[in-house]
């Protein structure tokens, strides 16, 4: 029931609080209206959800699977890049005795070399291919207190909107924690994404979740943060980012 | 991370947004996969009709859903999912566009509008979503054309009221009673389909 104190054109003045074509004493008194009378709040919320509706009436159009794909690869931390299957074959050559054992060594050892140069040869691949894109950002990454033997590198491509970042010596995180990376602009910090080195040279790449980590005035950070903890930097400060 | 699963086998189409939201805040991002094949039609369609381009509205789909990840804005207390999907997708896509008259007004109005519908949506709205969408196109075609522009322009291209008035060369005050008018005949419409 409509209370008589209302005006004749109650709902034509909320139709154009939802529209926002009021002047300042209108939405006052339709603002005093709200604290009095509950059958108004209840109405501009029918109108404001009317409103809310509007889009609802196109006909669907759903986005191509890629948009999923990208939008779950932003979200979930990034997968180990680096396999290491050494220990099967180690224990494989262990078993021919001792004679053999100084060339099974000599395997190994020649077999790490390879898989290690391997890796260069892959992060120094990525690296130029992102160097090769004229907007990409270079930042090379220095250690805080926390960690200050950690080096790295870190390359953003504002068109693929990836992030690659190369590092060294930086401790790998126990499963419930990752490194976060944070572009900071004025002084919001912005999720760029996540990952935890593997070894002690390692590289990873994803796809940036804010396209605002692309801009040029920005700082970059990096934290550790445990993985189910929302994306607010809380943990420690470990890398920082100069460009 | 602790792997994701549903109580009791539960299968995904059961599982209510409340649910879904609280497993996300929990740190279980699969549940985005669920939010996002119940919402990321209404996200990509809105997007694409504002901007007109295919790889803009990508763009635009993806921001969203990974700030609704990210930031955990939304209060299930406060409104649906859909409200709120919405909401911020046409605020984001009219930044883009650089609405610049309309831009503070609309991130000023961002929170009330987001507190409209506070009902959370259940399996059993989504079931009905499809019909929900045709008594609002039928509603609509039941309002005056002039009042159906106006409400389109308003929203879609997020034009003020004096701006819809230049483009469409009327009177403001026209543009003022049509758009009025025609929100409280849709409102009215939808109600008697409700009833």
């Amino acid at each position: 029931m409509t209370s008589p104190s209302l005006p004749e054109n109650w709902r034509t003045l909320l139709a154009g609080y939802v529209l926002n074509d009021l002047d300042a004493e209108e939405v006052a008194l339709v603002d005093q209206w709200l604290s009095q009378y509950p059958e108004v709040t209840a109405e501009l919320d029918a109108l404001q959800a009317t409103w809310n509706r509007i889009p609802e009436s196109l006909p669907i159009e759903p986005p191509p699977p890629l948009v999923r794909d990208r939008i779950l690869a932003a979200v979930t931390p990034a997968a180990p890049a680096a396999t290491t299957p050494a220990r099967r074959w180690s224990w494989g050559l262990v078993g021919f005795g001792l004679g053999w054992a100084a060339t099974a060594l000599a395997l190994i050892v020649v077999w790490q070399e390879n898989q290690r140069l391997r890796l260069a040869l892959r992060q120094t691949e990525a690296v130029v291919a992102s160097f090769s894109q004229p907007a990409s950002r270079l930042y090379t990454l220095t250690g805080t207190d926390v960690e200050p033997q950690a080096s790295g590198r870190l390359v953003i491509d504002p068109n693929d909107r990836t992030a690659l970042v190369t590092t060294t010596d930086l401790p790998t995180l126990s499963s419930r924690e990752v490194y976060r990376l944070w572009a900071i602009a004025d002084g919001d910090p912005i999720y760029c994404g996540e990952f935890n080195p593997q070894q002690p040279q390692d590289f990873n790449q994803w796809a940036l979740p804010d396209l605002a980590c692309g801009d040029v005035d920005v700082q970059m950070l990096i934290t550790a943060e445990r993985s189910t903890d929302p994306p607010v930097p809380a943990g420690d400060l470990v890398m920082e980012g100069q460009s | 991370m602790a792997p994701f699963s549903t109580p009791d086998s539960m299968p995904e189409s059961k599982i209510s947004d409340r649910d879904l939201i609280n497993r996300l805040w929990a740190g279980h991002t699969e549940a985005l996969a669920i939010l996002y094949d119940r919402y990321a039609s209404l996200v990509y369609t809105l997007a694409l009709r504002m901007l007109s381009n295919p790889a803009e509205a990508e763009d635009l789909t993806q921001e969203v859903f990974v700030n609704f990840w990210q930031r955990r804005q939304y209060d299930p207390d406060r409104g649906s999912v859909g409200s709120y999907l919405t909401t911020y997708t046409r605020s984001r896509a009219l930044d883009r566009l650089r609405v610049s008259s309309g831009r503070a007004n609309i991130l000023q109005r961002f929170q009330r509008i987001t507190a409209a519908s506070s009902r959370s949506a259940t399996p059993f709205d989504h079931a009905s979503q499809q019909e929900d969408q045709q008594q609002l196109r039928a509603a609509l075609a039941q309002i005056p054309d002039t009042e159906r522009q106006v409400l389109e322009i308003a929203y879609f291209q997020g034009l003020s009221q004096s701006q819809i008035s230049e483009k469409l060369g009327i009177p403001l005050g026209t543009v003022k009673s049509r758009s009025r008018q025609g929100l409280l005949r849709l409102r009215d419409l939808l109600r008697r389909h409700q009833a």
